[in-house]
C-alpha cells in the first residue's frame, strides 16, 4: 500500500512516543568537544539544512566549541565555486555540499571517506539504504547523507476523502482527481509541479520520465532499477527520443489541463506555498520543503496532507528520485584538516543534529532512528512517510544519472519542452531536437 | 627638456593611470574572452581546455536559439527604449512647465533608477503573479479571467518591457530636463519676434537643440538594455518558450549554468562586437552632428 496519511500516521506515532528516544530534545553531547577553539570551513547551498545552520549559527558555534565559517551559495553558484576549488593547489573549504547527481561530476576530486568510516568506527547503517549507498562509487564512500530527500506527491488527504478520491499512485490517477477537483473546488486546481522553463522543468522532465521506468541515458538495467555505480562510455548514449520521452511529454501536456494559472512559470517553493495556500490539490514536492506548511500554524494544508511516492505511468513500478545533499571532503584539503573535517561530517551528521535541524524547519532525516522519533515524526509528518517509502524500495536515484552532462540534459529538456508546453512546437520535434543537443555534447565529450 | 617635451611626459604621467585602469578592467577581459572563445572550455569537464579555432563561432551560425536570443533582444532593446525616450521627453516637458508642485514630483520620479534592478525584478514578478500578484487580483475583481503576464509569449514580454520602462524612464526624463533647462531663452525669444507657432519653435528650436542629449540618452539606455539581464532571471527565466530569452540570458546560462565556458565567451565576443557597431553609428551622430 503506497498510502501515507499524515493525520492517521500521527495517531500511531503518538502512542508509540514514549517507546522511542527523544532525540530531537537532547543537545548534542560530543559537540563541545568537536573543534576545540578551531575554525571550520564549510561551502554549503541555499537549501533548508544549511538555511537552519545559518539561522542557529552561534548555537551552533557554541556547541562545537569554535568557530563555523559557513558559505551558504545558490545552487548554480556553489557548482561553480566546487569546480573552481577543485583547481586549487590547496582546498578553502574543508568541507562541501554534494548533491546527488553531481557525485558523477566531482568524484575525482571527492575523498574517499571509507578509510575515516573505518579508523572512527563509524556506523551508517541507521542511514536509508538508498541514502549511504548514493554517494558509493567504485567502492569509494563519497560523502555521508546530510539532507537527502526524494521527490514526492503531497496531496490533500481532506479534499480527497471530501470528492472519495483515493491517494493517487499512476499518472492517470493524478491527472483524473486533479479533474474532479478542479471542476468542483472553486479556486483549487489539479496539480502544482515544476514547469517554469529551464533547470526546473528540465528536472521535471527526467523525474516524470522515471516513471515510465526510463533514464534518461543508455544505463544498464539492473530488475527496475540501473547501475548507477559504474557508468561506462557506451552507456552515455541520450535515450530521450524514445517512447518512454514521447510518453512523459505527453504526460507533461496533459498535466497543463490540472495546473494552476501561471505554470509556465512556476518551480520550486512555489509550487509548495500555491498548494500550502489551498492553490492546489496536489503537488510534487521534495519531501524535506514540506516543512513551508508543516510549520505554518496558519497554512490551511497543515496537517491535512498525505504523501505518495511519485506516481508512476500505467504498469511502470514506483519510483521516488533521491536527490539532496551530503557532505563530502575535497582531495585537495590541507592532510592536517582531515581529521577535523571528519569529526564535523560526524556532529553535523549525527543523529542529534538531525533533529535539531528539523526544530527549526528542515523536514529530513536521511536516518532511521530520528525518523522513528515521535516527536520529530509530530513536527514533520513527511519523514515517516518518507521512510516508509525507503524500507518498501520507492526510492532511487538514477532517474539523474551522476554523470557530468547532467546539467545539459537538463538544460536541453527544460528549453525544448517548454516550447511544447507554451504550444511553439510539436512534442515529437522537441524530443528529436533535446535528444540531438544531448548526443552532441556526448561526442564533444570524446564519449563515443 | 625642451618646454614641449616636458608637457608631454606631464601629459603621459597624467594620463597612464587611466590607461592602466582602462586596460586592466575593459580590454584585458574582452582580449581574454576572445581567447577562451577560440577554445574548448568547459569547468564542467574534466580534459584541460584545448584549442578550438572557430568552431565555436561556427555553432554560433546554425544555432537557432541564438538567433532567436538576437530577435528577442533586438525587440526589447527597441519597445523599451522608444517606451522610455517618448514618455521620459513627455515628463520632462511637464517638470520643466512652472506649474506648482512639480519640485517634489520630480524627485519622487528618480526614486525607481535608485532600486536595484534585481528588487525591481522580484517586485514585478509578484504582483503580475497569476496565483499572487496584485495587478490579477485587481484584474479578477473587475470580474475577468486572471491574466497569464508571465506565460503568454506577448504578454510576457510587454510585462518586461513594461518593468524596464518603469525603472528607467526617470532617468531620460532627467536627462532631457537638464538638457532642456540649459537651452538659451533668448533663442526662443527670436523665434517668437519671428512669427514662428509654438509648434514650429518646437520642432525647428526645441528638437535640434536637445539632439545631443537625446542621442546620449538613447546610446546610453540602448546599450543598458541589451546588457539586461536581471528581469529576465527574476520574472520568466527566458521563457514561455524562448519568448523572453534575451542575449544576455542566453551567455549566463551557457557560461554559468552549462560551464562552457568557450561558447558562451563566443557569444559574448559577438555581442560586444554587435552593441559597438551599434553604438558607432549613433556616436558618429554627436561627433560630427553638422552633416545632418
Amino acid at each position: 500500500m503506497l498510502h501515507f496519511n499524515s493525520s492517521n500516521r500521527l495517531r500511531h506515532l503518538a502512542l508509540a512516543a514514549g517507546a522511542v528516544g527523544v532525540l530531537g530534545a537532547a543537545t548534542p553531547a560530543l559537540a563541545d568537544t568537536v573543534l576545540e577553539g578551531e575554525t571550520i570551513r564549510i561551502l554549503g547551498i541555499g537549501d533548508p539544512v544549511f538555511q537552519v545552520m545559518q539561522k542557529i549559527h552561534g548555537e551552533l558555534e557554541e556547541m562545537a566549541g569554535g568557530t563555523v565559517q559557513l558559505d551558504v551559495r545558490p545552487f548554480d553558484v556553489l557548482r561553480q565555486q566546487v569546480l573552481l576549488n577543485a583547481q586549487n593547489d590547496l582546498s578553502n573549504y574543508d568541507l562541501i555540499a554534494v548533491d546527488l547527481p553531481q557525485f558523477g561530476e566531482y568524484m575525482s576530486f571527492l575523498t574517499d571517506l571509507n578509510p575515516l568510516i573505518e579508523a572512527n568506527g563509524y556506523d551508517g547503517s541507521d542511514f536509508h539504504d538508498v541514502a549511504w549507498t548514493g554517494a558509493q562509487f567504485d567502492g569509494a564512500q563519497l560523502g555521508v547523507p546530510l539532507q537527502p530527500h526524494p521527490e514526492i506527491m503531497a496531496y490533500r488527504s481532506d479534499i480527497f476523502e471530501k470528492y472519495g478520491l483515493d491517494a493517487p499512485q499512476t499518472h492517470a490517477d493524478v491527472l483524473a482527481a486533479g479533474a474532479t477537483i478542479q471542476a468542483n473546488e472553486p479556486g483549487m486546481s489539479g496539480v502544482c509541479w515544476n514547469a517554469a522553463r529551464g533547470t526546473a522543468l528540465g528536472q521535471t522532465f527526467i523525474m516524470n520520465m522515471g516513471d515510465f521506468g526510463a533514464a534518461p541515458i543508455d544505463m544498464e538495467k539492473i530488475g527496475d532499477d540501473f547501475n548507477m555505480g559504474n557508468i561506462q562510455p557506451e552507456n552515455m548514449r541520450p535515450t530521450i527520443d524514445t517512447e518512454a520521452g514521447a510518453g512523459t511529454a505527453a504526460y507533461l501536456e496533459a498535466l497543463m489541463d490540472v495546473s494552476p494559472p501561471g505554470i509556465l512559470n512556476m518551480a520550486w517553493d512555489e509550487r509548495v506555498r500555491v498548494f500550502a495556500q489551498g492553490g492546489c490539490a496536489m503537488t510534487y514536492i521534495w519531501s524535506g520543503r514540506s516543512a513551508i506548511y508543516e510549520l505554518d500554524e496558519s497554512a490551511p494544508a497543515r496537517g491535512n496532507v498525505g504523501y505518495v511516492p511519485h506516481p508512476s505511468a500505467d504498469g511502470s513500478p514506483n519510483r521516488s528520485t533521491l536527490g539532496g545533499w551530503y557532505l563530502s571532503i575535497p582531495t585537495n584539503i590541507d592532510p592536517d584538516r582531515v581529521d577535523l573535517a571528519w569529526k564535523v561530517i560526524e556532529w553535523l551528521t549525527s543523529a542529534d543534529m538531525i533533529a535539531e535541524y528539523t526544530k527549526h524547519g528542515n523536514c529530513v532525516s536521511p536516518r532511521k532512528s530520528v525518523s522513528q522519533d515521535a516527536e520529530v515524526a509530530a513536527r514533520c509528518p513527511s519523514i515517516p512517510a518518507v521512510d516508509q517509502m525507503s524500507a518498501d524500495g520507492f526510492i532511487a536515484g538514477w532517474q539523474r544519472p551522476p554523470v557530468p552532462e547532467i546539467q545539459k540534459i537538463v538544460d536541453a529538456l527544460g528549453t525544448e519542452m517548454h516550447q511544447v508546453l507554451s504550444g511553439d512546437k510539436s512534442s515529437a520535434d522537441a524530443l528529436a531536437e533535446a535528444h540531438r543537443l544531448v548526443d552532441r555534447e556526448m561526442q564533444k565529450a570524446g564519449y563515443y | 627638456m625642451s618646454q614641449k617635451s616636458e608637457a608631454r611626459w606631464t601629459a603621459t604621467v597624467l594620463v597612464s593611470p587611466a590607461v592602466l585602469v582602462l586596460v586592466l578592467l575593459n580590454i584585458f577581459p574582452i582580449a581574454f574572452a576572445v581567447y577562451i572563445s577560440l577554445r574548448h572550455w568547459s569547468l564542467a569537464s574534466p580534459n584541460p581546455p584545448r584549442f578550438a579555432g572557430d568552431f565555436n563561432f561556427a555553432e554560433l551560425l546554425v544555432d537557432d536559439r541564438f538567433f532567436n536570443s538576437l530577435w528577442v533582444s533586438g525587440t526589447f532593446v527597441t519597445l523599451g527604449v522608444v517606451i522610455q525616450l517618448l514618455l521620459g521627453f513627455a515628463l520632462a516637458f511637464v517638470f520643466n512647465s512652472k506649474l506648482r508642485g512639480l519640485d517634489t514630483l520630480r524627485r519622487l520620479s528618480l526614486l525607481p533608477i535608485m532600486t536595484m534592478p534585481l528588487v525591481v525584478g522580484l517586485v514585478w514578478f509578484y504582483m503580475l503573479n497569476e496565483n499572487f500578484g496584485v495587478i490579477n487580483w485587481f484584474v479578477t475583481l473587475f470580474g475577468s479571467e486572471r491574466l497569464p503576464f508571465l506565460t503568454e509569449r506577448t504578454l510576457a514580454m510587454l510585462s518586461i518591457v513594461l518593468a524596464d520602462v518603469w525603472q528607467w524612464t526617470p532617468f531620460v526624463t532627467l536627462v532631457i530636463f537638464a538638457a532642456l533647462q540649459s537651452l538659451p531663452e533668448y533663442v526662443f525669444e527670436a523665434g517668437r519676434m519671428d512669427g514662428l507657432t509654438e509648434r514650429e519653435i518646437f520642432f525647428r528650436i526645441t528638437l535640434p537643440m536637445l539632439r545631443p542629449a537625446i542621442i546620449v540618452v538613447l546610446i546610453i539606455r540602448a546599450i543598458d538594455a541589451f546588457r539586461m539581464i536581471e528581469l529576465i532571471f527574476m520574472m520568466t527565466k527566458g521563457g514561455p518558450g524562448g519568448a523572453t530569452e534575451v542575449l544576455p540570458w542566453y551567455i549566463y546560462t551557457t557560461g554559468f549554468l552549462s560551464l562552457d565556458l568557450g561558447y558562451a565567451a563566443a557569444m559574448a565576443v559577438t555581442m560586444i562586437i554587435l552593441v559597438t557597431l551599434a553604438a558607432q553609428v549613433f556616436v558618429r551622430q554627436i561627433a560630427d552632428p553638422g552633416k545632418n
